[in-house]
C-alpha cells in the first residue's frame, strides 16, 4: 500500500483549527521519517462556537450519583449537544454577565464520598471550557437541590454570590475579577441571592420580607428589611421567580398564582402592586404555577412565562402541562403554549426570535418557537436535569 | 434488630412514663412497623408540638444536637438573667419569625425553657407573655452574630456566667 | 362559618358529651377527618371550594394517593407526604432505620402526615441517611405542608445530613416522632 495520506483526511486536520499536533502539508510530510507517516488522523480539540442566545446549559445534580453533577452544553439553534461538563456535589453555576467565563459552585471530598470537604468557585473560560481558576469558599456553601438563586453573578461583572445555610444563613462574596474572597454578609432568618446594582443584592425572608444587603469598599455591610411583601404562611413566593436580571426587576410567583414585582434596580427596592395569573375561570378549574425553575422573563418584549398545571394546593412542584405567557405592563396572558411533555423547567433564550426551553419529566428537553408555540425539537440526555442558563438573561 | 428495637421502645417508654408523658400503644397505631417493632410513640400537643414543628429539626428532642446548632440543654436559661438576653432569645430569627402567633411562640418559649434548661432560669424569670413576643418581633436584629456575642459578654460582666466558652456554639461549617 | 364546621361543631359536643373524653377539637377534626376519605358518610361533607383550602395538607396528600400503612417501600406509604429523595426503605433500611454503612443525620424537617388508618396526624422527622453517595432507587416526592428553603424548617430539598458522618446524602426516611 503507498504510503501516502488522502488529501481530504488532512484537510479536515487542519480545518478543525486548535491542535494537539500541528497540522501538516502534503509537502512537509513527503520529508517525514517513515514512522511518522503512521501517524494518520491528526487530533485536535473542539471549541464551542462564541457565545449565542440561543445556547442553553443544563446543571443535572444527578441524583443517582450526587457526587458527579453534569452541566450539558447545548446549541439549541442546531438541537446539538456542544459538550457536557464535570462537576462535583450539588453543584450550582453563574454565567459571566459578558459570558466570556462560567462559574461552577462547587463542593467534593478528598477521598470522593468522604473524607476531607472542600467547597470553591471553578472558573471556566466559556469557550473552550478550560479551567482558569478554583476559588475556595472557606464558609462553605449551602448543600440543597439546586436553585439558581442560591449562586449568582453581579450583573456589573463585579461580584459573585453564594448562599451559606450551615444552619447560620448568611451570603459569600467574591470579587469576580481577582477571584479574592470578600467576606460574608449575614441575612439572618432570609433566604436566596437577587443581585442589584452596584454593591447590593436581595433575599426573600421567612417572615415575607425583603432583605437587601450592601457593603462599602471596606465591606462593612448594613441590611434592610422592608414589607412584608407576600403572605408566608398561606401563600409564599417560589424560590424561582421572572427575574429580569438586567434590569434588576424580580417577579415573584406565589404558590396560589399571584406576582409582586420588585424594583431592585432601585437604592431602595420598589415593591409593586400583585396581580393575579388566573382569571375566574382558571380559578375553578384549579390551574396554579409549579415546577421547579417554572418562570422566566424575556426581557425586550417584557414577557412573563410561567409553568402550570392543575392541581390542588400543595403541588407546588407538580410538572406544568402548559406555559402561559404574559405582558408585563398590561398584566394579561397573551399566549397558551401547550406542551407536548409535562416540564419541570423552562428558560427562554434573549433574542428577537425566542425559545423556549422545557425541561420535560422524561427527561428531555424540548424547544418550542416561542411566536407559533410550534416544537423546533426534542433531546434526550441526562438523568435528572435541574436548572437552566441561557445568556444574558 | 428486632430485639434492639424492642428494648429501645421500652426504654422510651420508660423514660416517657417518667416525664408524665402521654403515649400511645403499639397497638393503638395502624402502621406495620410500629407495631412490629413495638414502638411507643409519644403524644405531642400544645407547646411541644409547636417546639417540635418548628424547633425540634434542628435542637434535637434533647435540646441538643450538632455542634453548629446551639445548644439548649442546661444551657439556654441563662440567656433569662438580663433583659438582652431575655430579649434575644425571642429575636433569633428562627424564632421570631416562626410560623406562630405571639400567644402560641409566648407559651412555646416557656416550654421550651422549662423543659431544657430549668435549672440555669433567672431566680425571678417571669415568663414571656404575648405582648412582650409582639414588642421584641417588631424590631428586627441587623446581625444576630453580633448580637449574641454582646450579650454574651453582657451575661460575663453580670457574672451570669465565668467564662464566655459556656455558651460557645461553632460558626465554622462542618468539613465533614 | 361553613355549614360543614357547624355540622362538625355539634356532633363534636354530641360525641365529646356521649364519650366523656377529653378531646381537643383540633384532634376531633383531625379524626373527622378519616371518614371524608372516599365516601360520603355524612350528608354535610365540605364540598365549597373555601372548606376544601382550609384542610391539612397531610390530610389533602392521603386522600389524593390513596395512602396506606402497610408497605413502607411504596411512594404512597403514609408517612411520606413531604418526603422527598429515594426510600431508606427500598435500599436496606427502613423509615427510622439507615441501611448498612450510612448514618442518620441528628437533624431534619418536621412535618405532619395524617394516618389513613385512624384519621390521626403525626408528626414525621424527616432525616436523611448519610455518608455515602445515593442509593436510586424508589424516588418518591410528597410536598404536603413543604415551604421554599428561605423557611428551612419546612423544606425537604435540603441536604439535612449535619451531624451525619458526611454531608452525602445517601436516602431519606421518615420517622414517626410523635402523634399530635
Amino acid at each position: 500500500m503507498k504510503g501516502t495520506l488522502p488529501a481530504t483526511a488532512v484537510a479536515c486536520a487542519m480545518a478543525w483549527g486548535g491542535s494537539a499536533f500541528a497540522a501538516q502539508s502534503l509537502e512537509e510530510m513527503k520529508d517525514l521519517p517513515p514512522a511518522a507517516k503512521l501517524m494518520g488522523e491528526q487530533h485536535t480539540i473542539a471549541k464551542l462556537p462564541a457565545p449565542h442566545p440561543k445556547r442553553v446549559f443544563v446543571l443535572e445534580p444527578l441524583f443517582p450519583a450526587i457526587v458527579a453533577s453534569k452541566i450539558w452544553v447545548i446549541e439549541g439553534d442546531k438541537q446539538e449537544l456542544g459538550a457536557v461538563m464535570s462537576a462535583g456535589y450539588c453543584a450550582n453555576m453563574a454565567l459571566a454577565p459578558d459570558q466570556s467565563e462560567i462559574y461552577v459552585f462547587d463542593t467534593y471530598w478528598d477521598k470522593g464520598f468522604r473524607g476531607r470537604r472542600s467547597d470553591f468557585i471553578t472558573t471556566y473560560d466559556s469557550q473552550d471550557l478550560t479551567i482558569k481558576s478554583d476559588t475556595d469558599l472557606p464558609k462553605g456553601r449551602f448543600l440543597v437541590v439546586p436553585k439558581k438563586q442560591n449562586a449568582d453573578a453581579s450583573p456589573d461583572g463585579k461580584w459573585l454570590f453564594s448562599y451559606n445555610l450551615a444552619p447560620a444563613t448568611t451570603v459569600s462574596v467574591i470579587d469576580a475579577k481577582t477571584k479574592k474572597y470578600a467576606g460574608e454578609v449575614e441575612i439572618a432568618g432570609c433566604g436566596l441571592i437577587f443581585p442589584g446594582r452596584g454593591n447590593r443584592f436581595s433575599s426573600v425572608c421567612s417572615d415575607g420580607t425583603l432583605a437587601t444587603a450592601q457593603w462599602d469598599d471596606k465591606f462593612k455591610s448594613t441590611v434592610t428589611r422592608q414589607g412584608p411583601f407576600f403572605d408566608s404562611e398561606n401563600d409564599p413566593v417560589f424560590e424561582h421567580a421572572g427575574f429580569d436580571r438586567r434590569q434588576g426587576k424580580v417577579h415573584f410567583i406565589t404558590y396560589d398564582g399571584n406576582v409582586i414585582p420588585v424594583d431592585i434596580a432601585q437604592d431602595k427596592p420598589a415593591i409593586g402592586t400583585k396581580w393575579s395569573l388566573l382569571g375566574a375561570e382558571d380559578a375553578k378549574e384549579e390551574w396554579r404555577p409549579g415546577g421547579w425553575q417554572l418562570a422566566a422573563v424575556h426581557r425586550a418584549t417584557q414577557r412573563l412565562f410561567v409553568l402550570m398545571h392543575k392541581g390542588p394546593k400543595w403541588t407546588h412542584k407538580q410538572a406544568g402541562e402548559e406555559v402561559w405567557v404574559f405582558d408585563l405592563n398590561s398584566r394579561k396572558r397573551v399566549q397558551r403554549i401547550e406542551l407536548k411533555e409535562h416540564a419541570t423547567t423552562i428558560a427562554v433564550s434573549q433574542d428577537a426570535d425566542p425559545y423556549l426551553f422545557t425541561q420535560t419529566e422524561k427527561p428531555s428537553l424540548i424547544t418550542y418557537n416561542v411566536q407559533d408555540g410550534k416544537e423546533v425539537g426534542e433531546m434526550s440526555f441526562g438523568i435528572t436535569p435541574f436548572l437552566m442558563f441561557v445568556g444574558d438573561e | 434488630m428486632k430485639g434492639f428495637m424492642a428494648s429501645l421502645a421500652l426504654a422510651i417508654s420508660f423514660s416517657a412514663a417518667a416525664a408524665g408523658v402521654e403515649t400511645v400503644a403499639p397497638d393503638d397505631v395502624p402502621d406495620v412497623l410500629v407495631r412490629t417493632q413495638r414502638t411507643v410513640l409519644p403524644k405531642v400537643r400544645g407547646a411541644a408540638e409547636d417546639y417540635s414543628r418548628n424547633c425540634q429539626g434542628c435542637h434535637g428532642h434533647l435540646g441538643h444536637s450538632v455542634a453548629e446548632v446551639p445548644r439548649l440543654k442546661d444551657r439556654v436559661g441563662l440567656f433569662t438573667h438580663t433583659p438582652e438576653g431575655r430579649a434575644y432569645l425571642i429575636q433569633v430569627p428562627n424564632v421570631t419569625q416562626a410560623m406562630l402567633s405571639h400567644e402560641r411562640l409566648a407559651a412555646m418559649m416557656n416550654w421550651m425553657l422549662e423543659e431544657y434548661s430549668r435549672e440555669q432560669l433567672a431566680p425571678a424569670f417571669q415568663p414571656y407573655t404575648a405582648s412582650e413576643v409582639a414588642r421584641l418581633r417588631a424590631d428586627r436584629l441587623q446581625s444576630v452574630i453580633a448580637r449574641r456575642r454582646e450579650v454574651v459578654e453582657g451575661l460575663l460582666r453580670a457574672g451570669v456566667i465565668a467564662d464566655a466558652d459556656v455558651l460557645a456554639f461553632s460558626l465554622e461549617p462542618g468539613r465533614y | 362559618m361553613f355549614r360543614a364546621l357547624e355540622v362538625v361543631d355539634k356532633l363534636f359536643e354530641r360525641l365529646s358529651r356521649r364519650t366523656a373524653q377529653q378531646v381537643s377539637r383540633r384532634n376531633f377534626l383531625a379524626s373527622f377527618g378519616a371518614a371524608l376519605v372516599g365516601a360520603s358518610v355524612l350528608p354535610v361533607l365540605p364540598v365549597a371550594r373555601k372548606a376544601q383550602a382550609a384542610e391539612d395538607p397531610g390530610m389533602a396528600w392521603a386522600k389524593r394517593v390513596g395512602a396506606q400503612t402497610t408497605d413502607p417501600k411504596a411512594c404512597n406509604y403514609w408517612r411520606y407526604c413531604s418526603s422527598d429523595g429515594y426510600l431508606c426503605s427500598c435500599c436496606g433500611g427502613g423509615p427510622a432505620t439507615c441501611p448498612p454503612g450510612s448514618s442518620p443525620s441528628p437533624t431534619s424537617w418536621v412535618g405532619s402526615c395524617l394516618n389513613p388508618d385512624d384519621g390521626k396526624l403525626y408528626l414525621i422527622a424527616y432525616r436523611d441517611c448519610c455518608g455515602k453517595d445515593a442509593c436510586p432507587q424508589c424516588n418518591c416526592l410528597g410536598t404536603a405542608g413543604e415551604m421554599p428553603a428561605y423557611r428551612p424548617q419546612l423544606n425537604n430539598d435540603i441536604i439535612w445530613c449535619f451531624g451525619g458522618s458526611s454531608m452525602i446524602y445517601h436516602c431519606s426516611s421518615a420517622a414517626i416522632v410523635g402523634q399530635v
